[in-house]
């Protein structure tokens, strides 16, 4: 058992360690991206034009020491970033930091409201789905669950939003105004998952009901409806509520596009204006947090897998 | 018999597991050699066989046949000009003269859809082939030659695994300039690792035959034993992930130019169609509603073949 510990703890570090290089990765290509840009960096940094801007642009380019050999300008970028200072938003003069901070429990709210909705919709199809297989109701959840994966987020949004809020009046159009506002984006976001769901609660269901517990409980003279829901599906929801609580960085993707067209005031909406503005440093710090963020929520996955399933760790 | 049993129970528990795993272990693997020489032989035929069978993923693949029919003889089948613009026929609903009705310049929707195919096609076309490329040939080496070259390799795609995919393809396209081979420059960027993943997985696999072995032992040279027993046997989930692949790529590239990120005006594209249609929502939903559907219905179809590839090729992948 100690031993076991031991070889846990030692994979553990190792992934930690691991993390060092691919940090450096992540933030080496952030800073590329930048350097890519077109043109001169500065005028996208400070404005084209306008009074003193020569002067702002030379104290800003030593500042940022631009004049400075590339991998020196790389390690003063790294320096910044490890200090808090991602930079300042171009289009509203205020620190990146700032921004990200005012923005980020919109998106939580708007996320964790998506995942009760795709649990809500996918654990009962799913748990049909497995029961009546090969039925027309398990032949409709497997195009359903594959139509849902294939919808464009900001499409299905779209067209929530012009049913059910304008021609249907149930919701409001957009924004954060009412308690309401919050169940369109959600939902949008959610059926994406929600397709997952059904598959991974079918399988799971599948899997439970050919185990000798419900033989047992069949053999007893228990009613089908008690066998599947006391029993069968007491046991089968758990790994479905692990995987869907490993989907943020999924939903993080949907995110993007749903807050732009409902104008959810998150971190999503907040990085589609900037780019549509070009307000790079907006971009660049969002691709190096949302990349940290992946890098940590996979190392969380994969330890949290070693840990329920030591099979992983002995393949290794 | 007497003395088998007696012979059975002589020996320790363990020892009959392990004699019993030998007799499996040997049985599969004679099976396996046979799964792989039928693979090898017949990939095309057990594909065809298997769609026969699978009415949804045969449906898929036919829609798909006809949208790449549209988007290759788009300017035979087109009823307009997809980008001679009529501002008489303002957002005009549809009709019978244009069965889709009119965008806001009066251009014809349908037209615009036929048109907006290739885009979506030649994206993902090109993301689909140049990370088949990438991934099969970084796959099998690393997976054939293992050591140095597979960790460095492996180190490099686990680095690209931990972007998130199509928001680092927005953010890179929108620092570096919009346009058609940004984006598919980009989308192979994020799509290349997971080929490489998935066929070095299989290299792995398939290199431990016995017929792989024999080949070698008669002398044959590493990039032919690659060449001629490897790819062969270790490619159907490579197919299956490209068939997948590639509605995601029309899904992304679309999302790209609905946000101004992909093909710039007055080039149709179904996602530009979305967006425009996004502008004009409430005065005009057939836009974006008919946008939409192009590009739901395409990667709709690309899914189900894929789902149905996967239960016919890699059993141990389904879920």
């Amino acid at each position: 058992m100690s031993e076991e510990r031991d070889s846990l703890s030692r994979y553990i570090v190792f992934r930690l360690i691991l993390l060092i290089p691919t940090f450096l990765g992540v933030s080496v290509i952030a800073f590329v991206i930048v350097k890519l840009t077109p043109g001169n960096p500065l005028i996208s940094v400070i404005g084209f034009g306008g009074p003193g801007s020569s002067q702002q642009a030379a104290a800003l380019s030593a500042q940022l020491g631009l004049g400075k050999p590339l991998y020196v300008q790389y390690l003063l970028y790294l320096y910044r970033v490890l200090q808090g200072n991602l930079g300042n938003s171009i289009a509203q003069q205020i620190p990146v930091v700032t921004l990200f901070e005012h923005a980020l429990p919109n998106t939580l709210i708007l996320i964790l409201t998506a995942m009760v909705f795709a649990l809500v919709i996918g654990i009962p199809i799913g748990l049909i789905a497995g029961v009546r297989r090969n039925s027309v109701t398990d032949q409709v959840a497997r195009v359903g669950s594959i139509l849902a994966a294939s919808l464009p987020d900001y499409w299905l949004g779209l067209m929530l939003l012009i049913v059910f809020a304008y021609y249907v009046r149930l919701f409001p159009l957009g924004g954060d105004t009412s308690p309401t506002s919050v169940v369109l984006p959600a939902l949008t976001l959610g059926i994406g998952l929600a397709g997952l769901i059904v598959r991974l609660m079918r399988s799971s269901m599948l899997e439970e009901i050919h185990q000798n517990y419900i033989r047992t409980a069949k053999s007893k003279g228990l009613r089908e409806r008690s066998i599947i829901i006391r029993h069968a599906l007491r046991n089968a929801i758990l790994p479905v509520i692990t995987v869907t609580a490993l989907q943020l960085g999924y939903l993080l993707a949907g995110d993007f596009f749903v807050e732009y067209i409902f104008a959810w005031p998150g971190i999503g909406r907040l990085v589609v204006s900037a780019i549509l503005v070009k307000d790079y440093p907006v971009v660049q710090a969002f691709l190096l947090l949302a990349a940290s963020f992946y890098v940590i929520l996979n190392l969380l996955v994969d330890i949290l897998y070693t840990v329920v399933d030591p099979r992983i760790r002995l393949a290794r | 018999m007497p003395g088998d049993f007696c012979s059975i129970t002589a020996e320790s528990l363990p020892q009959v597991a392990a004699k019993v795993e030998d007799q499996s272990e040997n049985a599969t693997s004679t099976e396996r050699i046979a799964e792989e020489e039928e693979r090898g032989e017949s990939l095309t035929r057990l594909i065809l066989r298997s769609l026969r069978r699978d009415k949804i993923a045969l449906f898929g693949l036919v829609v798909i046949i006809f949208v790449t029919l549209v988007s290759i003889f788009a300017s035979n089948i087109a009823p307009y000009n997809p980008i001679k613009q009529q501002l008489s026929g303002y957002l005009k609903p549809p009709s019978t003269t244009h069965l889709l009705g009119q965008d806001e310049l009066g251009r014809d929707i349908l037209s615009r859809i036929i048109y907006g195919s290739r885009v979506s096609m030649e994206v993902g076309a090109s993301v689909v082939a140049a990370s088949i490329l990438v991934g099969v040939l970084l796959g099998t080496i690393a997976g054939y030659y293992g050591g140095k070259i597979d960790l460095i390799v492996m180190r490099f795609v686990d680095i690209f695994l931990s972007f998130p995919g199509i928001i680092l393809a927005v953010g890179a396209v929108a620092i570096v300039g919009p346009g058609l081979k940004n984006v598919i420059i980009a989308l192979i960027i994020i799509n290349w690792p997971g080929y490489t993943r998935v066929m070095r997985g299989e290299v792995l696999r398939v290199k431990q035959n016995p017929y792989v072995l024999a080949s070698k032992g008669m002398g044959a040279s590493n990039f032919w034993v690659m060449r001629k027993h490897i790819i062969p046997a270790a490619i159907s989930p490579v197919i299956v992930l490209a068939t997948i692949g590639f509605g995601w790529a029309v899904l992304a590239e679309a999302g790209l130019s609905f946000l101004g990120l992909g093909v710039q005006p007055p080039t149709p594209s179904w996602g530009g169609i979305v967006a425009e249609g996004l502008s004009y929502i409430l005065e005009d939903p057939y836009l974006a509603l008919f946008g939409g559907l192009a590009i739901a219905i395409t990667v709709l179809c690309f899914n189900m073949l894929g789902d149905g590839l996967r239960d016919a090729l890699d059993p141990s992948l389904r879920i």
